[in-house]
């Protein structure tokens, strides 16, 4: 169903053929790609990805909103120096499209599943922002996807791609700070507020509203509901628990190891706002349990500082990290060299960079979306333990709170029709 | 012991050194209220949400031992012809997470709303309760149900049944 194709689309439209009607190891070696969700976000992949322009060309783009469509189209077409750009409302466009080989999402949270996964049964390899899901079961099901399809994903945790990280991560899994007792991690708190009351406002021209919603409950149309501050409210994002605990707690996992399990034990006191249009928490504090007994505690930082932070606080030292800083007590903990024999983590240095890496040798990314999955957990969780303000035992393996049925029941969320993960 | 009187004691306050003042003054608010639940169907889009938010968090407090309660007086709420869009829709989301097979006897009915909104909260309720209760009647309403929320039933209804067949999902 083409709602609208691109009038730029007839003015010129060169003769790119997809990597996989060649193979991926062809003589063009040019990949396609078309990202979906062109906001804030979808405009930062576009920048990332001028880096790689003689291995991929942005070839189509899908947002609901006619004006991030026009807006992106323009930078593309810029950057590729001709004006052969599609642009599309309905995602599925470019997902099914054969001529495209590659999706990259930055939408709204509730759409990341479902946009993947139907990209994955087309063939496509994905990269997708984080938070990598809305909920747990979502996250199942596109890992599950991803695997049968054997389809490439990066999750757009790049904190992975980051030296720092990477060199933090690594000195800890090395035991550079002795045994790992508690973790601190600090996330931002929010950057936009709203009243206790808002009205439905008319839905502006260009705005496909309905298929902004999805697969989230309908509520009337308000300026304050959709672009950017949609990631306060529940119904399509997690607030920053998810935001950016889903950066540094990615990290938090990372250097324990923990990449295919995550903590036993979660239990939450967040505040919630009790009226307005956002329903994410304000104040977030969340004790996660390991099975080793490592402790982690992520709090909203109150130092107006708009970026998180993870201390590690082993027996033998302290690692303070962040995107600004690396830091450690003592202080010579930092210059110490990973000798042969020990374990090395995997490295890169650009997180677009090492995805069409792994697209062309198959190999799995620095952020598998199983990894990302993984994190998300964490997040979805942690708000769930806000939200009931209880200990919550979770298993980390089987991916349900033991002995509760009403957290069990938040894992998942029953999508509006006519979308479904089946 | 009353519902009101589950909170009158201040509990979250006392236990929650983060909500402190905030919610100490919610629950004065929901205790002065004649009946704070009643609030909950008649609530308008973009109304202050303050009494329907603690009548949740009441919910969300009780031991397991007081969801039959809550989910009879839930259901009161939801049929009663006064009951709004936006009443509804905060109603069923309480309903979600503790409904048993009772809200699927007293809800079955509206997944084939001609409100569509309507159909699918229901939808989201029933979804969540274990049972053959449940997939029964989203199995008759699949089969019934024109437009959007007809793929919405027949997902929730694979979904069930990939689920009963021990279906890997993971």
């Amino acid at each position: 169903m083409m709602k609208q194709a691109g009038a730029v689309a007839a003015v010129g439209f060169p003769s790119i053929i997809p990597a996989k009607v060649l193979g991926q190891q062809a003589p063009s070696k040019m990949l396609t790609l078309a990202c979906v969700g062109v906001g804030g976000m979808g405009l930062s992949h576009i920048s990332q990805l001028k880096a790689h322009r003689d291995r991929v060309r942005i070839v189509a783009v899908a947002d609901v909103d006619i004006y991030h469509q026009r807006r992106a189209v323009r930078q593309i077409d810029e950057m590729n120096g001709d004006r052969s750009c599609r642009m599309y409302t309905d995602f599925r466009e470019v997902t099914r499209a054969p001529d495209i080989d590659l999706i990259a999402i930055a939408t709204p949270d509730n759409w990341h599943a479902l946009t993947a996964i139907d990209a994955i049964r087309h063939g496509k390899d994905v990269f997708v922002e984080k938070p990598l899901t809305l909920t747990v079961r979502e996250g199942q099901a596109l890992v599950s996807e991803l695997r049968k399809h054997k389809r490439i994903g990066q999750t757009g945790t790049m904190q992975r791609s980051s030296e720092a990280f990477h060199h933090a991560a690594e000195l800890i899994r090395n035991g550079r700070l002795g045994k790992i007792r508690r973790i601190e991690v600090l996330i931002p708190a929010n950057n936009r507020h709203v009243g206790a009351t808002w009205k439905p406002e008319a839905v502006p021209e260009g705005l496909d509203y309905d298929f902004w919603l999805g697969p989230a409950p309908y509520a009337p149309y308000t300026s304050q509901r959709t672009h950017y501050q949609f990631r306060y409210i529940l119904d399509y994002a997690g607030g920053q628990t998810t935001n950016w605990g889903a950066h540094y707690l990615d990290i938090a996992q990372w250097a324990l190891g923990m990449d295919e399990s995550g903590p036993v034990e979660a239990e939450g006191h967040g505040v919630f706002p009790s009226s307005g249009l956002f329903t994410a928490p304000t104040r977030v504090d969340v004790r996660y349990t390991y099975a080793n007994g490592v402790t982690m505690r992520m709090r909203t930082r109150t130092d107006g500082v708009y970026d998180g932070n993870i201390i590690f606080y082993g027996d033998q030292g302290t690692l303070d990290v962040s995107r600004s800083k690396l830091k450690s007590d003592p202080e010579g903990i930092l210059k110490e060299k990973i000798g042969a024999g020990e374990t090395r983590l995997y490295k890169s240095r650009n997180h677009f960079g090492n995805w069409i890496d792994c697209v062309k040798s198959r190999e799995l990314p620095v952020s598998d979306l199983a990894i990302g999955h993984k994190t998300t957990n964490l997040c979805n969780i942690g708000n769930i333990a806000m939200q009931l303000q209880r200990r919550l035992v979770w298993d980390p393996v089987r991916e349900m709170f033991a002995g509760d049925d009403m957290a069990n029941r938040m894992l998942t969320r029953p999508m509006r029709g006519p979308w479904s993960l089946a | 012991m009353s519902d009101k009187t589950q909170v009158s004691d201040g509990k979250r306050a006392a236990t929650d050194p983060l909500a402190g003042q905030a919610a100490d003054a919610r629950y004065k608010g929901f205790n002065a209220s004649a009946d704070p639940w009643k609030v909950i169907g008649t609530l308008q889009y973009g109304e202050d949400r303050t009494l329907a938010s603690t009548v949740e968090r009441v919910v969300l407090d009780a031991d397991a031992s007081q969801y039959p309660g809550f989910e009879k007086k839930l259901l009161a709420l939801a049929t009663d012809p006064a009951c709004t869009e936006a009443g509804y829709g905060f109603i069923c989301r309480i309903l979600s997470l503790i409904a048993s097979p009772a809200s699927v006897a007293a809800l079955k009915d509206r997944l084939t709303d001609d409100n569509e909104v309507k159909a699918y909260l229901t939808r989201m309720v029933i979804e969540q309760v274990p049972g053959d209760e449940a997939l029964a009647a989203l199995r008759e309403a699949a089969g019934r149900v024109k437009g959007r929320e007809a793929e919405g039933l027949i997902g929730a209804v694979k979904a069930r049944e990939s689920s009963r067949q021990g279906a890997k999902t993971f």
